[in-house]
């Protein structure tokens, strides 16, 4: 028995019946592709995830004002308060041990505007100790400093891509621009950083003085969050009990009363959207799990009823030479290269879908190699599995009734 | 090369047993062109099966080329089919989505090994009917005549002892099934046995022995000098 000339007829004889090929291939390839789109996506996120822990430091606490909830990718404020001050930060300061550095932050959205360029950025107000606790490296020009900030004096560093975008081919550096109608002059450009925690761009946003921001473009005094640098992440069951006294007393707030902050570690949050993740692969692992499935039991269907249309050929093939095993095999092979097709086809489209997806969600691109061949490898294997009644059924017709066959 | 002794065959249908064969005595001599002619439901095709090693019989004994084959395994007979027997079929059996060639050549595949001239003996064979500017057509493409020729050059690739024909000719009009019974007289020869099944006269005076089959028996054997069909 020649086994490569056989595969050969059988692939010319599934390749003519196009129609049937193409449809019973269809659920292995959503099936395989949902597969491979699964763990490349995993994948990515997986990577994007450490690259970020990595990043943004694991050794961060943030308090921040109010009452908080992590659902999902989004952090939400249940309850928000004006009792957070720039004088709880220094108390912190003060107070707190086996802290490197702390910095408090207020945010808010402002048109910032370079000659006729206007754009609305983030516009983030800072201690000067921000930019090392968040590994922000000033590429060009300077920092503010603390006598800058006590002074609330209006200078601003861009994140890189809010330089580019603004000053295009001009040196930010020294330019003045409008920030909220405030005007504002350029003290340096940050380096390209990347990996905001839940959608924000480091990159993308402006950094002025926090008592700066406060009072001359929000008017107000409370600040969103205070960001703890710890000395070591084994600290922060003190630091969270330490904090949360300290401000319980600075607050006024009597036994019994909640808190009026929530202090997050990040890892913790990094953990909730790791969650977020799981959710996806559970939804895209159920997609291609009932594809799989009823590409399974379609690949049945379709190979019973070759079987059947095709009696008098397998009659002729026994009784030119095929013993019962040649024909157990044929069909066999039949059923996994039906939906090995299917299922490199699906790998193969996943390939760049995947990359497409890493590009939308702004992921570092992966290529899921293994999971391309280990998706065509199991559904040539699913093929296998659900070719066996049907190979078996057609191995076990007597030649001699079989060649008499309508068809 | 064929010894059938007190062949029986019976099938069980629905419980009630029907006897088609009720024992053949028949001895075929290598380089004979035997046609076995009777009525529709005579048992010809049961017979035919028989020979064909596509069927066992239910009693008696069969030996061919001296072996004894009543009780061998299916991987034995296979081989057996494979190597040493021919078959033509009245509709055919060509697979409609392969070549001429590749369906001259689909019994090599079943060969133990695969000859290393595989494809110049085909092509050697579809010469021989007369195709050779047919060879990457597809049956559907060919008249009936043309695809019985591809069965016959089929049934020739592993230049076998024993060529059975089932109503070769059954769905061909006179002239093509002349055609292919010339083309069976061409092949027969010191080497190459043939076993015609047809409830034709005019098929069955080709063969130079005449056999016939009535309710399952052997009514009638004798020797005839065959005419030529072409
Ligand atoms: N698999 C089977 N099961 C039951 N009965 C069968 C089977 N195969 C054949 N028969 C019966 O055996 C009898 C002989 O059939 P067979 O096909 O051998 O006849 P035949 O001589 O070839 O007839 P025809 O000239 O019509 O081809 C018929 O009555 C047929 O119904
Ligand atoms: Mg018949």
């Amino acid at each position: 028995m020649n086994a490569s000339k056989l595969a050969r007829t059988s692939l010319s004889i599934l390749l003519a019946h196009r129609a049937r090929t193409l449809v019973s291939c269809g659920a292995v390839f959503i099936g395989v592709a949902a597969l491979v789109l699964m763990v490349g996506a995993g994948q990515a996120g997986e990577r994007d995830l450490r690259a970020r822990i990595r990043e943004m430091g694991s050794n961060n606490l943030a308090v921040r004002a109010g009452h908080f909830q992590t659902v999902g990718r989004h952090v939400q404020q249940v309850s928000r308060t004006t009792t957070l001050l720039p004088q709880d930060v220094e108390l912190l300061r003060r107070q707190l041990l086996g802290v490197r550095r702390l910095a408090g932050v207020a945010t808010d959205t402002k048109v910032v505007r370079f000659r006729a360029e206007a754009q609305a950025l983030s516009i983030v107000g800072v201690d000067p100790e921000y930019f090392e606790l968040q590994r922000l490296v000033v590429a060009r020009g300077r920092a503010f400093s603390a006598e800058e900030e006590r002074g609330l004096a209006r200078v601003a560093v861009v994140g890189a891509t809010a330089a580019h975008e603004l000053f295009e081919l001009d040196d930010p550096i020294g330019q003045q621009v409008r920030v909220g109608g405030v005007p504002f002059e350029i003290i340096g450009v940050t380096a390209k950083k990347g990996g905001g925690l839940f959608g924000a761009d480091p990159d993308q946003d402006v950094y002025v003085p926090l008592s700066t921001l406060l009072s001359r473009l929000l008017g107000r005094s409370w600040v969103d969050v205070v960001l703890v640098q710890a000395d070591s992440p084994a600290l922060f069951p003190v630091l969270r009990h330490d904090i949360a006294e300290d401000l319980r007393r600075a607050h006024h707030l009597a036994a019994g009363r909640p808190d009026d902050f929530t202090i997050q570690d990040p890892a913790a949050l990094l953990a909730a959207e790791h969650e977020m993740g799981e959710a996806f692969r559970a939804l895209v692992g159920g997609v291609a799990g009932v594809s799989l499935a009823t590409g399974g039991i379609g690949i049945i269907a379709v190979m019973l009823m070759t079987v059947r249309e095709r009696t008098r050929e397998i009659g002729l093939r026994r009784a030119i030479g095929a013993t019962r095993r040649a024909i157990l095999f044929q069909f066999l092979f039949e059923a996994g290269l039906l939906t090995g097709l299917g299922g490199l086809a699906g790998a193969l489209f996943a390939l760049p879908a995947n990359a497409l997806i890493c590009r939308l969600a702004g992921w570092p691109t992966v290529w899921p190699v293994a999971a391309m061949l280990a998706g065509t490898a199991f559904s040539v294997g699913l093929g296998v599995l659900c070719g066996i009644a049907p190979a078996v059924r057609a191995a076990r017709l007597e030649p001699a009734v079989a060649v008499r066959a309508a068809v | 090369m064929i010894e059938l002794s007190g062949i029986e065959k019976q099938y069980t249908t629905d419980g009630t047993e029907t006897k088609v064969l009720k024992g053949i005595d028949l001895a075929v001599e290598k380089g004979e062109f035997v046609a076995i002619m009777g009525a529709s439901g005579a048992g010809k095709t049961t017979l035919m099966n028989i020979l064909g090693l596509l069927d066992s019989p239910s009693g008696g004994n069969y030996r061919f080329e001296g072996q004894d084959v009543t009780h061998l395994p299916d991987r034995v007979l296979s081989h057996l089919r494979n190597h040493s027997i021919g078959f033509v079929f009245q509709l055919f059996h060509l697979l409609d989505r392969l070549t001429v060639l590749d369906n001259v050549l689909l019994p090599l595949l079943y060969s133990q090994e695969y000859p290393k001239d595989a494809t110049e003996r085909a092509r050697h064979l579809v010469e021989l009917v007369g195709l050779q500017d047919r060879v990457k057509y597809r049956p559907t493409a060919l008249s009936g005549g043309q695809q019985q020729r591809v069965a016959i050059a089929r049934a020739l690739i592993n230049n076998p002892a024993l060529i059975l024909a089932d109503e070769p000719t059954g769905n061909l009009d006179s002239g093509m099934g002349r055609e292919v019974l010339g083309l069976l007289q061409r092949l027969h020869g010191d080497d190459r046995t043939i076993v015609l099944i047809t409830h034709d006269p005019n098929v069955a005076a080709c063969a130079g022995r005449l056999v016939q089959l009535a309710d399952g028996r052997v009514v009638a054997d004798r020797m005839q000098q065959p005419v030529l069909a072409s």
